[in-house]
């Protein structure tokens, strides 16, 4: 959505791990969120990530994709990355697609009639080679 | 002659900041450089890790910092962030118990004043009287568009103010509220979703308009779908609707008495160093006039919108417009 969309993704970003791969993100927004205030969407070679699938880390501590809407206390600072995880086996080496929204409800800004927090959407589409 | 001081929000590099490249040394060393005020203003939630919790060793590098770079802390910047749970609201008292550590946060540092938000009513800063004189802490509660000094919600706010008789509720106005023009850059940024100059044409033709924030986002729509623009596109124009206010100048003397500090927002500089979008010489002889003897802190927009330019660069060009006005005054 602007400028600070470029760190979201760094070249090292995909790494395949013991049964499948992480993605590393960091935020789009200048002040830490926690994991209540985000939403994700990954698309690996064109093909969506079913959000079920997605285990989402920040800190050390993990945490399920329907867990997330609890999860205020879980901050992201703006220089530290999340993970997500996926159990689905890539190559170490080879180049994928990779096209990733990162929603950021924004809980001090409060828009229209119901006022609800401030959606900043941001889609990053890179091919990255996975680590 | 003015008493008004110079101070700097680290909000402004948040583009160089988010980079990674950048210690919070390198930041405030870097603003001190250029020479960019006495004074310093920092987001917890930008700048400090943990926030609002503050270790010792947090304490104790942000105090070296400001002594080693001799800045004068000038506000600590809380947020009030009553949709942190998306689908639930907080509760008066749950904001209440939010801002609290905020405010301890804004002791431990030496800060005097603790930016707030109008996210919070009225009844959310009344309770907190009691623990903010306390800490000792200013709540200084910004006047961000679309929150002019005419808003209900702020009258309501200047009421309580008089109500309360203490030394702890402020205002911080943001020049982003009276402003002459929407900036050009911001326009131009909007041309990569396709925004044609027609539109932005249209676009700035409404804004100029006395009615309404909400009126203007329905008659921008009405005429721009049936010029073919998209919903996204709408999206991006509305954001000139709500990121650039046009109260007059002049209003800010209602509420002189309660003005604490002042949010100095920019986009942009013409060829003659001037803010085209922000009439800063008018500002600084309202505040002036209205005996205002405390800071304004830069605040460059640019992390928004473009990266064309450096923030430094950009703040440092503000600071010196501003020293030419203080000079003229």
């Amino acid at each position: 959505m602007g400028p600070l969309d470029k760190y979201i993704l760094k070249d090292d970003a995909l790494e395949a791990t013991e049964n499948g791969f992480q993605l590393k993100f960091q935020t789009h927004w200048y002040r830490a969120l926690p994991l209540s205030c985000m939403d994700f969407n990954l698309k690996i070679d064109g093909k969506e990530i079913d959000k079920n699938d997605l285990k989402i880390k920040a800190n050390g501590n993990e945490y399920r994709y329907d867990e997330l809407l609890e999860l205020d206390k879980e901050w992201l600072f703006v220089l530290d990355r999340g993970i997500l995880e996926v159990e689905q086996p890539i190559e170490k080496g080879k180049t994928y697609d990779i096209e990733f929204k990162y929603d950021l409800y924004i809980p001090y800004i409060l828009v229209g009639p119901q006022a609800n927090p401030l959606l900043a959407s941001s889609v990053v589409h890179k091919n990255l080679i996975c680590q | 002659m003015s008493n008004i001081k110079l101070a700097t929000s680290l909000f402004s590099f948040a583009y160089e900041w988010n980079s990674g490249k950048y210690s919070l040394e390198d930041v405030i060393a870097e603003t001190r450089k250029r020479d960019l005020g006495t004074g310093l203003e920092i987001i917890g939630f930008q700048s400090l890790r943990g926030f609002p919790y503050i270790s010792y060793e947090t304490e104790k590098e942000v105090k070296n910092l400001l002594d080693k770079y001799e800045f004068e802390p000038v506000a600590l910047d809380a947020n009030i962030d009553v949709g942190i749970k998306r689908h639930a609201k907080m509760s008066i008292d749950e904001t209440v118990e939010y801002i609290k550590p905020q405010i301890l946060a804004a002791q431990k540092l030496g800060f005097p004043i603790l930016r707030c938000q109008t996210t919070a009513p009225a009844e959310v800063y009344e309770k907190l009287v009691p623990f903010a004189e306390k800490a000792n802490v200013i709540m200084g509660i910004e006047l961000h568009t679309p929150y002019s000094v005419d808003h209900p919600s702020v009258i309501k706010m200047a009421e309580m103010f008089g109500q309360m008789q203490t030394h702890v509720l402020g205002f911080i106005p943001d020049m982003g509220t009276c402003m002459r023009a929407i900036p050009d850059a911001l326009l131009t940024s909007f041309k990569t979703s396709g925004v044609t100059d027609e539109m932005i044409a249209i676009t700035k033709e409404i804004w100029h308009k006395d009615m309404p924030t909400t009126a203007k986002f329905g008659e921008l729509a009405q005429t721009l779908i049936p010029m073919g623009a998209t919903p996204p596109q709408i999206g991006r124009l509305n954001m000139a609707f709500s990121m650039n206010g046009r109260q007059p100048i002049e209003a800010w003397a209602e509420i002189m008495p309660y003005v604490v500090h002042i949010h100095g927002k920019f986009y942009g500089f013409d060829e003659n160093g001037d803010e085209p979008s922000i009439d800063y010489p008018t500002i600084f002889k309202v505040f002036n006039e209205g005996g205002y003897n405390g800071y304004i802190s830069s605040e460059y927009e640019g992390s928004a919108f473009t990266d064309e330019f450096d923030a430094f660069d950009q703040v440092e060009k503000q600071h010196q417009l501003f020293k030419r006005i203080v000079n003229d005054l």
